[in-house]
């Protein structure tokens, strides 16, 4: 321990020595950012760039009225996918007004964990986009490796938390963690992929092949 | 770090004469910039977001120790802990302690630079292993291909880059021990396959190693880029989790990182943001039901605190994009391999001198044309040509250089200072070089043979015989006219 104490003294000293310069604390006093994209007009348009922008990076999106209707478009997308009926149902999807054994057909399981075959529904902490970007969060109602385990990602999104650029996410990151940041976040943009067996590169690396994004207007 | 660099002559040769090779830098040299270009373009403000990366970076890099010291602070409050290494041997030793406390037998890494510097995955299979075998497992396809045929990478992001799909194929039949008459000959059985293989490594390892993108002193967070998902299932799933990164990577704010991967998969891939980013902030929470229990980040020095306030510092600002290798014209003729050094195009032929001695890299920073592209695709603005050109002032200071090659920049200088010698001597230079030449295309004439040193030139290439009147004279007889 001692060693790594004095790397630490010694590396410290070094910078400190070759560069004596002013710091200002990045938390207290954030360094105005020069605002690089122009503000959305009106919601609408974040929410048709973020599905469209997706759609370019191979993911399927959709949008529908309220929470209700979102059981039923999960089913038509499994169908139309030739996908197997069983889903697994992370906790932060059981929004309010999706009513999941609604649909009868589904086959909602409540598994820890996802297994490669398999189709996970999760929620989401925003949608970006610039980036046509899902940003989650994890927790015990959504684990991370719920993202990438299994072979069909499918994301709800509420329209209201769609936002146009990364300068409208990270103040509503900071509003709602004030005190601890959350353990992993995720942003991801559309299905895992690889350049390294040749051009052009292939779905499902090790994450999802299938990601289908379902925005709710209303929920 | 150990480099091949005082080859570099011979394994250029090499490589300029190897056909597989040359058809896959073909492809990089063709699709690169144009995907690059095509990705830029879709944004109005691009080069004032790399004035404004550039600028991130020199905060950081000005106030370094403030950043990390912020950095650290957050990674403990979050439950993590952090490690100082000065040098590679201090990060490994590191490194395998945590796995040996961890009763780890199984690793599995993610892509990582700073540990392919370090030979971390050398050292954790033969040093480190004095009580129990440590099997690492790379799981970046690209890096697991290399891995599997024990070589190094010859692209900072595309470390598999020279390998051939049947080369794929072969090594996948000749590793995994499944049974069938023949290679797999469709990428996409070897995806499903590779991917296999890896998940049930993924499952069964204890520790989890990667690298970082960047690193956020305002959260204490950890960035980090992939396509394939393979680094979030490393933190995800193993019940420790460690970071190897080098110490210039901090940023002081989530905004610093939002505008730094506006241009990082522009520049890198031509995409707008990578499939998957992701921002770790420390270990399991109460109340999760996975995550790893212990989390580490080790920060490694490694000589970077060395070019701080040298003519090198600009170097540091470096996200690693491979934009500066895409569009060389040296490193897409060559590929990584002839830089022998885990750092090739203009961004190791600047890097590598710096961390493993000038002496042992002299021939990098001569393998430019100074064509200066490098420095227009760089995002952080990173000034590569000049740096060369430090790096030769050295070598000629340190005498270091050729004899040659030393005698002819004193002649040159000597020329230079002396502007009507100068001119004479080009003067007579053009009339021998004239007559040297015969009409070629373009109405040109060219020079196809030189006698003496001329011949270095004209055995690979012909070349442009000079104008009649130099641009000087044309000047003056421009300026009497008027």
């Amino acid at each position: 321990m001692s060693q790594t104490l004095s790397a630490r003294e010694q590396i410290l000293a070094a910078i400190r020595g070759a560069k004596p310069a002013p710091a200002t604390d990045s938390t207290s006093t954030p360094r105005p950012t020069l605002q690089l994209t122009s503000p959305p007009d009106d919601p609408d348009t974040s929410i048709e760039r973020f599905m469209s922008l997706a759609r370019e990076e191979a993911a399927t999106a959709e949008r529908v009225a309220e929470a209700a209707d979102v059981p039923r478009a999960v089913l038509r997308y499994l169908r139309s996918e030739r996908l197997s009926l069983r889903l697994i149902i992370a906790g932060n999807a059981r929004i309010s007004g999706i009513v999941w054994e609604s649909t009868a057909d589904l086959d909602c399981a409540a598994e820890p964990v996802a297994d490669d075959g398999d189709t996970v529904v999760t929620g989401c902490y925003a949608g970006v986009a610039e980036a046509g970007a899902v940003v989650t969060l994890s927790s015990s109602d959504h684990p991370s490796e719920f993202n990438f385990l299994a072979a069909t990602h499918i994301v709800i999104v509420p329209a209201s938390v769609v936002v146009d650029s990364f300068e409208q996410l990270w103040p509503r990151l900071r509003a709602d963690y004030p005190e601890r940041w959350p353990r992993m976040m995720n942003f991801i943009v559309g299905p895992s992929r690889t350049a390294d067996l040749g051009v052009p590169s292939r779905l499902g690396a090790h994450g999802p092949s299938r990601v289908h994004i379902i925005v709710v207007d209303s929920c | 770090m150990q480099t091949t660099s005082p080859k570099f002559k011979a394994l250029s040769r090499a490589a300029l004469a190897d056909r597989t090779l040359q058809v896959s830098l073909d492809g990089l040299r063709r699709i690169m910039p144009e995907i690059r270009t095509a990705a830029l373009n879709e944004m109005s403000d691009f080069e004032a977001t790399c004035d404004q990366a550039a600028e991130i970076r020199n905060t950081a890099i000005a106030s370094l120790d403030h950043y990390l010291r912020q950095f650290e602070r957050q990674v403990q409050a979050s439950g993590g802990q952090v490690h100082w290494a000065a040098t590679g041997e201090e990060a490994c030793q590191i490194v395998g302690r945590i796995c040996s406390a961890a009763g780890a037998k199984k690793i599995i890494k993610s892509k990582s630079m700073v540990t392919e510097e370090i030979e971390l995955n050398a050292w954790l299979e033969n040093r480190g292993a004095r009580d129990g075998q440590f099997e690492v497992t790379e799981t970046d396809l690209g890096e697991y291909i290399i891995q599997l045929r024990g070589e190094k990478p010859s692209h900072i992001l595309a470390p598999s880059l020279h390998v051939t799909l049947e080369e794929v194929a072969e090594t996948f039949h000749a590793h995994h021990q499944i049974e069938r008459q023949q290679p797999l000959s469709d990428p996409a059985d070897m995806l499903v396959e590779a991917r296999r293989v890896l998940r049930q490594k993924f499952l069964a390892a204890e520790v989890g190693i990667t690298g970082a993108n960047f690193l956020v002193a305002e959260t204490g967070g950890v960035v980090i880029v992939t396509n394939e998902g393979n680094a979030d299932l490393t933190a995800c799933l193993p019940d420790t989790h460690i970071v190897v990164t080098g110490i210039e990577k901090v940023v002081p704010t989530l905004d610093d990182v939002g505008v730094l991967l506006r241009v990082l998969a522009r520049s890198a891939i031509g995409e707008r943001l990578s499939n998957y980013t992701t921002f770790v902030q420390g270990p399991r929470r109460a109340g999760d039901s996975s995550g790893p229990g212990n989390y580490h980040v080790v920060l490694l020095d490694n000589g970077r605190s060395n070019l701080l306030g040298t003519e090198f510092q600009d170097m540091l600002r470096c996200i690693r994009c491979s934009a500066c290798l895409n569009h060389c014209p040296v490193y897409t003729a060559i590929g990584g391999h002839a830089y022998g050094s885990v750092y090739s195009g203009p961004m190791g032929a600047v890097l590598t001198p710096a961390l493993s001695g000038l002496s042992s890299a002299t021939h990098l920073p001569n393998a430019s044309t100074f064509c200066g592209r490098c420095e227009s695709v760089c995002p952080v603005r990173i000034p590569l040509p000049k740096m060369l050109r430090h790096w030769r002032e050295q070598e000629f200071k340190r005498k270091m250089a050729p004899a040659g090659q030393r005698v002819g920049l004193r002649f040159w200088r000597i020329l230079n200072r002396r502007p009507f010698v100068y001119r004479w001597v080009m003067r007579l230079v053009a009339i021998i070089l004239r007559g040297f030449s015969r009409a070629g295309k373009n109405g040109r004439r060219w020079i196809r043979r030189l006698p003496l040193l001329g011949a270095a030139w004209t055995q690979q290439r012909d070349m442009a015989a000079p104008a009649p009147k130099s641009f000087q004279t044309k000047w003056r007889r421009q300026g009497a006219a008027k």
